[in-house]
């Protein structure tokens, strides 16, 4: 009786959906996607692109409820968004110092149930690895945010998600991204959304876009999203 | 104190604690307080004017030290000393006011040639360390107690000799209470020769039994023993083997049973293994691997991955012979309430600490860390790693959510020297050349100004500026007010 009932309230991490801190990212999505096991790659180009704080603001609400972990190789994470809210938990900072150590600490934190979310900046991994880590994450129940340069939108991915976040010259407001889907487990890609955060509030809108006879397609959840929308 | 706080030697140190309606009473204090009038017993506060006073007349030195007295932490300073003079004879205990060391050298003595050897060798060897020692030998424990406590140079008293010893010294040497020793000095009588001279019989109903006891235990007539302080049983699991182990999963099976041995040792006092190190004895000499765990665990199975991890990553040469397993430090389990089916945030924060501990045996202390905030405005000095399995802090330091925002996500090291032009002097940067390549500045915000870190090495002054280039590139940049040269420090990424 116990199970059920405990089943039948629900656990905080099944309720959620993945990417509730941007409703316009979840938009993109043919379906609700869940955090559960969810392996997440984001291809940038460049230092200074953003997509690190693009995709912590997306999982805000993740990082205030449950345990993360940031793979920091390089040794230059810096926790600043841990003071945009008082509530959220301190990371485990891991520096390993080769690439085999940090392969096997990208697995370990995957597959630990205590971790909510798992980041890691990694520019190459082998197919092999990139499949243990999905492995690891769908036996964990955790998030995998995976931060990769813009050149391995070539290479093969083991990613439920793979976006491509294109910088954009920004307004007075504020900065600019172009934010792609260019996989999706289970549904189609290329649909694309325009994102702007304001300095000062880092509040995240989506910015309308003129009509273009050579856009990329959307899905109807991202029309749905509707433009100027605060997220 | 002063030997665990070297920085406060030369101070005038005193020691204080409640005394309940008293209020707070100073119980020690060091020979410059003294010097200054400092005395046990005295009020905090009139301890306090007499320091200060002393201060502000000399203008010297520096200032007094103020220390809540720890009895329990000088008991237990007192058992280690205790532990460390087993080196010179088995028995070694502590006395009933908690502030001497007693040494039983029967039979001891011709180690060190005789027992002026030995008395030097022990004064030698805690002075070394870098207390201040008073030493006597004698005939009984009272005896040697009081003439150590009034002759400040290490004494020896001949056998049979000790009644005569003590004669002269004052009746601090007899170990009696303040109140004791207050009203035979009413009496007039001032030193232990002056006590053996009253009649015997009237000493009880006037002072009490207690001092007939002290007087006959320094004189021997009445037996006086002492409890010696003993190391704790190791708890160790040792396994040797003719031939070498030079497979590293093979030593790995070896090491379980013993583990669960260790544990099952352990379970009986409801402890888990904390601390514990593993001693191999290899062809070519001993290695140690130490493990700290995040906390007590009775998880044979956790162990054992920790073991295989470590000799991942410390692969041995040689074959070894021998393994030696000790408890260094096991902790009490934690009490939980046990349920029908286990609580998914127990298991969560139970499975979080387990990685926490493999990764550490993996990857190094130094590897697995947590922030630490800091309120330093120099952002390098802002934020510092500390080795997870570090002490939490109580109240920790928060930075401003609206300065958060400000802060770069990468933050480099050391800041990267870059060229950058300006319109005007000291104006924010509109070109930068970066990487070998040219980068127009699109917008940029600030400066904010940072003028801190004078009492450090130099001075920082600062003007930082988050630029966004025309690819929409965010990169945090400062310029050195004294030089006008330009730093890439970060990026927002």
């Amino acid at each position: 009786m116990l199970r059920i009932a405990t089943e039948s309230e629900g656990t905080p991490a099944e309720e959620q959906t993945a990417f509730a801190g941007l409703p316009a990212l979840a938009a993109l999505l043919p379906h609700a996607v869940s955090p559960r096991g969810l392996l997440v790659e984001w291809l940038s180009e460049g230092s200074g692109s953003g997509v690190v704080s693009l995709a912590a603001r997306s999982v805000l609400q993740q990082l205030e409820q449950t345990a993360w972990a940031v793979i920091d190789p390089d040794g230059d994470f810096f926790p600043a968004m841990c003071g945009w809210s008082p509530s959220m938990s301190k990371p485990l900072v891991l520096r390993p110092g080769s690439a085999q150590d940090l392969f096997w600490t990208v697995e370990q934190c995957l597959r630990c149930p205590g971790l909510g979310l798992t980041w890691c900046r990694v520019e190459r991994a082998p197919p092999l690895v990139l499949r243990r880590w999905k492995l690891a994450a769908e036996t964990g129940g955790g998030t995998g945010f995976l931060f990769r340069p813009a050149s391995a939108r070539k290479q093969p991915t083991w990613a439920d998600l793979r976006w491509l976040v294109t910088t954009q010259p920004g307004t007075a407001a504020g900065r600019r991204w172009r934010i792609e889907t260019l996989y999706c487990r289970g549904g189609f890609s290329g649909a694309a959304v325009i994102l702007e955060q304001h300095h000062a509030t880092g509040a995240v809108r989506v910015v309308a876009e003129l009509g273009s006879a050579t856009g990329a397609p959307r899905t109807p959840q991202a029309a749905r999203a509707g433009a100027g929308a605060v997220c | 104190m002063l030997h665990e706080h070297p920085r406060l030697r030369g101070r005038a140190l005193v020691l204080f604690a409640d005394a309940g309606q008293r209020g707070l009473r100073v119980t020690a204090c060091s020979a410059e307080a003294a010097q200054a009038g400092v005395r046990p017993g005295w009020p905090l506060a009139e301890a306090r004017a007499m320091l200060s006073g002393v201060r502000s007349r000399k203008q010297t030195g520096a200032a007094p030290a103020w220390r809540r007295s720890d009895p329990a932490g000088d008991r237990e300073s007192l058992q280690r000393l205790a532990l460390d003079a087993q080196q010179f004879c088995p028995f070694v205990g502590i006395d009933d006011a908690g502030e001497s060391l007693l040494l039983d050298i029967t039979g001891c003595a011709h180690l060190w040639q005789d027992e002026r050897g030995l008395l030097q060798e022990v004064v030698t060897r805690f002075r070394s360390q870098g207390y201040v020692t008073q030493a006597a030998i004698a005939d009984t424990i009272g005896g040697a107690w009081g003439v150590a406590h009034t002759l400040s140079k290490p004494t020896i008293v001949p056998p049979g000799e000790t009644a005569a010893a003590l004669r002269p010294l004052p009746l601090e040497a007899l170990r009696f209470p303040a109140a004791v020793i207050s009203g035979l000095q009413d009496f007039g009588v001032t030193t232990v020769g002056g006590l053996w001279d009253l009649p015997r019989d009237s000493l009880p109903s006037r002072f009490g039994c207690d001092l007939l006891r002290r007087l006959d235990q320094a004189t021997g007539k009445l037996r006086e023993t002492f409890t010696p302080e003993r190391f704790a049983e190791p708890l160790v699991e040792i396994w040797a083997a003719e031939e070498p182990l030079t497979d590293q999963m093979q030593l790995a099976t070896v090491c379980r049973p013993l583990l669960d041995r260790l544990l099952a040792a352990l379970m009986p006092q409801r402890a888990g293994l904390l601390d514990w190190r593993c001693r191999l004895q290899t062809v070519s000499g001993p290695v140690e691997w130490d493990w700290r765990l995040s906390q007590p665990t009775t998880d044979g199975r956790h162990l054992d991955q920790l073991f295989r991890l470590r000799c991942e990553r410390e692969p041995l040469q040689q074959g070894v012979t021998g393994l030696r397993i000790e408890v260094l430090r096991a902790g009490l389990l934690a009490e939980q309430q046990s349920t029908l089916f286990e609580d998914q945030r127990d298991a969560g924060g139970r499975d979080l600490l387990q990685l926490v501990d493999r990764l550490t045996s993996r990857l190094g202390e130094n590897a697995v860390v947590q922030p630490i905030f800091l309120p330093d405005p120099q952002p390098e000095s802002s934020c510092r790693m500390e080795p997870w399995t570090s002490a939490p802090r109580e109240h920790e330091f928060r930075p401003d959510p609206l300065l958060a925002r400000n802060r770069p996500s990468r933050l480099l090291r050391v800041p990267q020297s870059l060229e950058a032009m300006s319109v005007v002097p000291d104006g924010p940067p509109l070109r930068l050349f970066w990487q070998g390549r040219r980068w127009n500045v699109h917008q940029s915000w600030g400066p904010e100004r940072i003028d801190t870190g004078w009492w450090r090495t130099r001075d920082v002054r600062r003007d930082y500026y988050r630029v966004e280039t025309e690819e929409g590139r965010h990169l945090w940049l400062f310029r050195r007010r004294d030089t006008s040269q330009w730093f890439l420090h970060g990026f927002f990424d």
